[in-house]
């Protein structure tokens, strides 16, 4: 229930920000430069809402990270053991949101319907291919991640701190040995043997 | 999806679902939220509200007034795209108007506020009929035959002729006619 829920919601709450901010951006291109305010009644008014379109992409871009917190914590799949693949959540979240910026600039330029504002074209087209390129990356992730097999996004590398050395035991006891044989041939008395065969052994 | 890879075809379905429906909901939201885009563009520029035209030329609030102008024209900056050229600036009592262009043309920062302050005073000086702004018509700033801003005045229909003149972007000096 757990893998269902929070994939339909979760996924369902990353397309519903894809629709947001493409719709957003082509809106934004499509008014162009405009003006409002001030003693004299501007030629290009900004149409009356425009600022929700601009508060709208801001909360779908914060609405993201919520969807991939959902989305990620899925579990494993119904009668799979194998944990979920993160490498979706960053499919989902990072060429989701650039591939949707570039497709709601492309189409306020060269859709069907386009009419770009006021120097729209130009930042349009910066825009999106800027944003295909970005999500490419995401998709070369997923990629990677699929020829070198499942895995999760690694945790922090405390490693740099230091690792506990496991104890070489074939190293000892070929030291162990040694000793012995040292003490057999009388190289060692029984004193040293106690005292170094101790080292070996460790605090 | 490799690590929800099986038989169980669940996982694609609620994936599908999810997108088929997010996508949905997001456009439905964003339609019932966006304004109505303007139906094609407008050159940039202003009018005086409420004016209906009737501003006198040489009242305060005139736009051939240093003050009143330069407000304008910061509004009409606004409109401009970035680096965008203008091919005309056209001036009047109550609005100001543009003609924006692909090709060469002139910055609006290339226009002086008090440039017809400027002129109104030089044309005064050469003839005593002119009293200044109020005898104005309108003035532009526009392109000449060599593609560089040229100013132009045209006087009120009761001054006698000559009743244009002509100036270039420093506005030091006014010729008749053009």
């Amino acid at each position: 229930m757990r893998y269902v829920s929070r994939t339909l919601i979760g996924l369902g709450l990353f397309a519903f920000c894809w629709a947001v901010t493409a719709y957003a951006i082509f809106q934004l291109l499509s008014i162009g430069t405009c003006a409002s305010g001030g003693p004299y009644v501007p030629a290009r008014q900004c149409p009356a809402g425009t600022e929700r379109v601009m508060l709208a992409l801001v909360g779908a871009i914060l609405l993201y990270f919520v969807a991939a917190l959902i989305y990620s914590t899925r579990g494993p799949a119904p009668g799979s053991k194998r944990p979920p693949s993160s490498a979706l959540t960053i499919l989902w979240f990072w060429t989701g949101l650039f591939w949707s910026l570039a497709v709601g600039s492309f189409l306020a330029v060269w859709g069907p319907e386009a009419n770009p504002g006021p120097g729209a074209t130009l930042g349009g087209l910066i825009v999106g291919f800027m944003g295909l390129i970005f999500g490419i990356a995401g998709v070369a992730w997923v990629g990677y991640t699929w020829r070198s097999g499942p895995r999760t996004i690694a945790g922090p590398d405390w490693s740099v701190f230091g690792t506990p050395r496991r104890p070489d035991r074939a190293g000892a006891f070929n030291a162990l040995a040694t000793l012995e044989r040292m003490r057999d041939e009388g190289n060692l008395d029984d004193a040293e043997f106690e005292t170094l065969r101790a080292r070996l052994r460790g605090p | 999806m490799a690590t929800e890879r099986s038989t169980n075809p669940l996982p694609i379905v609620l994936h599908l679902v999810a997108i088929a429906v997010g996508l949905f909901l997001g456009i439905k939201a964003m339609a019932a939220l966006s304004p109505d885009l303007p139906p094609e563009s407008s050159n940039p520029g202003v009018d005086v509200a409420a004016s209906n035209g009737q501003v006198p030329p040489g009242a305060p609030n005139s736009l051939f007034q240093p003050g009143p102008l330069s407000i304008a024209l910061d509004a009409v900056d606004d409109q401009l795209a970035a680096g965008q050229q203008l091919s005309l600036v056209h001036i009047t009592p109550a609005d100001v108007t543009t003609n924006v262009t692909d090709g060469a043309g002139f910055d609006l920062s290339d226009v002086d506020s008090s440039a017809p302050t400027r002129l109104a005073t030089l044309i005064s000086a050469e003839r005593s009929r002119v009293r200044g702004l109020q005898d104005f018509q309108f003035v532009d700033l526009r392109l000449d035959q060599d593609s560089e801003p040229q100013w132009y005045v045209q006087l009120a229909l009761d001054i006698d002729p000559p009743r244009t003149y002509t100036a270039p972007l420093d506005a030091l000096a006014v010729t008749p006619g053009g």
